[in-house]
């Protein structure tokens, strides 16, 4: 499979959950904005029908909203696919990947514990990092708005 | 001279304490146990249990978490026991001071005898510093005595 | 018949996330492995927000030291990706060239714990005597023996000169002939064979579910290699290749980090050999500032790749920088091959993921306040780890 016949791949069979695609092709990276409802789907796929690797996940704490970046290699092209939601600030709330992998485990629970994001259905939310370190309701990460 | 003195003079055993460390430390550490160094000539040990040693060796910035941890391991040596704060983070909190969940340096926790800077040290630069601290105690007890 | 929880850690000085592993054992068989992370935790993502890029250089060199070349390397390609920064091939040389020596000293470092955990002290201190070569060259070219601060964005801060290579050159034949007698003192000896050999084998399945890398992933058959799947400095110019192994045992993750040690040398003697047909003083581009973008950069770092992610908005600093080491990805894993073995194989198989054993000695203590439950401590597991080899050996002294 070469990069292009990748990305034309995605663009088929991820037409109806693409938001927005964008693809350079030349550094062999590519941004696919997706609804948060549909990251099960997405990643199911990315993970099961192209073989992509979780490599990790990215929370942003921006003004308007939280923002995930699920990073997904595809090891045999070098391709590079950021998956990237954007969360509602009041509740930010999405499901969880780890029933599609178990790398999505740990990564989530870090992410629940520096930004407060929770991660509907996850099998083992226990604590990773904070225990000692910060109390249950603070998350050291996200920005203060003053 | 009494006995508690006597025993600092050689054969020192050390227990390796690593707080939230960069590894760094810890591998120069190992370093000095190994062909090159080998500090076990001088009968310096690294010890399985505090229990055991004579000198407390940390490295690392201590977080939150780990405070009670080195106060704890501390509170088991036996006293008297030399703490030895190695590598820019053990004396100062290096650059993982300005962390969220930075405790204090090894010397705002437990009483310290001697530090040895560097990101990370030589391991000839922690054996000088070994060194040091017998000659330190020694002196101390000269003045001692002659008062 | 009792539980009994044995307490590994909790002072384990990895990158991000140093655990206390706790196995649940019934008798000799470990039931469970649980984890508790959080002793080493230092926000270095959040302090990376308040540096400028070239500061970050040094904060990431002490996300862990065994890798301090591998997160600069990441970081600089994530921001050189940003600012569409193309390098000299001098610069590219002197960065394989970084990479690869580390990768060789830390694999040299594993092969001595492992020997250590296996009672084989012998190994220990000899893989850790040769090793000692190799931080001196790192001093000679860098600067200090560890935390090299060699790169910066757009190239390196130190050129290699070349009336540096006939000694670099020295020192690697002298490597590789001490790694043919490593090689041969574990590869052909029947108690090492006895103690690895279908020990925490992880399947091809696992490593993909956990997303394993790094050496831990090809000894599966897992053929994934940052180097060469999304190339990045000089490796595309030199010739090497990926070793691949298929049981996933013990041993084939020792064999995987063997054989890796002599492509490194193999790549370091190609990228000296370039250095020569570039001009001396170009190891690096100026770069004036770095434009509004996000990029991310990833490099193979001695236990697998090392995951840069970060976001900029044209001022001096990232404004989001996320880490991502390969141990994260690699301790999970533990799951698969610790659960099942016994107390004594467990040991070996967590070592030979490789999760920066320098914990060793931190082992030490082990206290269980809450349940009050026996607990062993570090020296009595490698203890039991040693005398199950006395044992093999002597029966096959018989």
């Amino acid at each position: 499979m070469l990069p292009n016949e990748y990305i034309e791949t995605i663009k088929k069979d991820l037409q109806k959950e693409t938001k927005e695609l964008h693809v350079d092709l030349e550094i062999r990276r590519s941004t696919l904005v997706i609804d948060p409802s549909d990251i099960v789907k997405v990643g199911e796929y990315l993970f099961s029908k192209l073989g992509c690797r979780l490599v990790t996940a990215t929370a942003v704490d921006e003004k308007k909203n939280f923002e995930i970046y699920y990073h997904f290699s595809h090891d045999k092209t070098g391709m590079v696919t950021h998956v990237h939601v954007f969360l509602p600030k009041e509740k930010p709330e999405i499901d969880t990947l780890a029933y599609v992998t178990t790398a999505a485990d740990w990564i989530e629970r870090e992410m629940h514990e520096l930004f407060g994001i929770n991660f509907k259905d996850h099998p083992n939310m226990e604590p990773l990092l904070s225990e000692g370190n910060w109390g249950p309701d603070e998350f050291p990460f996200r920005k203060n708005e003053d | 001279m009494a006995l508690k003195d006597y025993v600092f003079k050689k054969s020192l055993w050390v227990f390796h304490f690593g707080g939230a460390s960069c590894n760094n430390c810890d591998i120069e550490i190992l370093d000095c146990l190994t062909p090159r160094f080998d500090v076990e000539r001088f009968g310096i040990k690294l010890v399985g249990s505090v229990r055991h040693a004579d000198v407390l060796l940390v490295n690392g910035s201590i977080n939150v978490r780990d405070k009670d941890r080195l106060l704890e391991i501390y509170r088991q040596a036996p006293k008297p026991v030399l703490v030895i704060a190695i590598g820019a983070c053990g004396c100062t909190g290096g650059i993982f001071a300005e962390s969220f969940n930075f405790a204090g340096p090894v010397d705002k926790i437990i009483p310290v005898d001697a530090y040895v800077p560097g990101c990370p040290p030589k391991p000839e630069a922690i054996i000088a510093g070994i060194v040091a601290l017998i000659n330190k105690k020694k002196a101390e007890k000269e003045v001692e005595h002659a008062a | 018949m009792e539980e009994k929880i044995i307490n590994i850690g909790p002072y384990h000085p990895l990158q991000e996330e140093p655990e206390l592993f706790k196995l649940y054992c019934d008798g000799e068989i470990v039931k469970n492995i649980d984890w508790v992370t959080g002793y080493n935790h230092r926000g270095i993502e959040r302090i990376s927000e308040s540096k400028t890029f070239d500061e970050v250089f040094f904060l990431v060199e002490r996300v862990c030291g065994i890798c301090s070349t591998s997160h600069p390397f990441a970081f600089a390609n994530c921001i050189e990706e940003i600012g569409r920064i193309e390098l000299p091939d001098r610069a590219k040389y002197i960065r394989s060239i970084i990479g690869e020596l580390e990768r060789i000293h830390s694999h040299l470092l594993w092969v001595g714990l492992a020997g250590h955990f296996l009672g084989y002290n012998t190994v220990f201190m000899w893989a850790w005597k040769y090793r000692e070569p190799v931080l001196d060259l790192f001093e000679m070219i860098t600067g200090n023996r560890n935390s090299y601060a060699m790169f910066r964005i757009g190239g390196n801060r130190r050129d290699i000169e070349n009336d540096k290579i006939p000694r670099m050159r020295k020192v690697l034949d002298m490597i590789k002939r001490k790694t043919d007698l490593i090689k041969g003192a574990i590869m052909d000896d029947p108690v090492i064979h006895a103690r690895t050999k279908g020990v925490g084998v992880i399947p091809k399945e696992a490593i993909i579910d956990y997303g394993a890398l790094g050496p831990t992933a090809r000894a599966s058959g897992v053929d994934i290699d940052v180097r060469r799947d999304d190339p990045y400095a000089a490796y595309p110019l030199v010739d090497w290749k990926v070793i691949v192994e298929e049981e996933g045992d013990v041993f084939a993750k020792a064999k995987v980090r063997i054989l890796e040690m002599y492509e490194s040398i193999s790549i370091i003697e190609q990228c000296l050999e370039g250095l020569k047909k570039e001009p001396e003083g170009t190891h690096y581009v100026p770069v004036k500032n770095i434009p509004a973008g996000v990029g991310m950069g990833h490099a193979e770092a001695p236990r697998g790749e090392v995951f840069h992610f970060a976001i900029t908005d044209g001022s001096k600093s990232p404004i989001r920088h996320k880490i991502r080491a390969p141990s994260y990805q690699n301790i999970p894993t533990f799951k698969v091959s610790g659960v099942g073995q016994t107390i004594s194989d467990t040991t070996i198989a967590l070592a030979a993921v490789d999760p920066c054993y320098c914990c060793t000695e931190r082992m030490g203590f082990a206290y269980d306040y809450k349940t009050g439950r026996k607990t062993l401590n570090g020296k009595d597991l490698i203890e039991l780890s040693q005398r199950k080899t006395d044992e093999i050996r002597n029966k096959l002294n018989k």
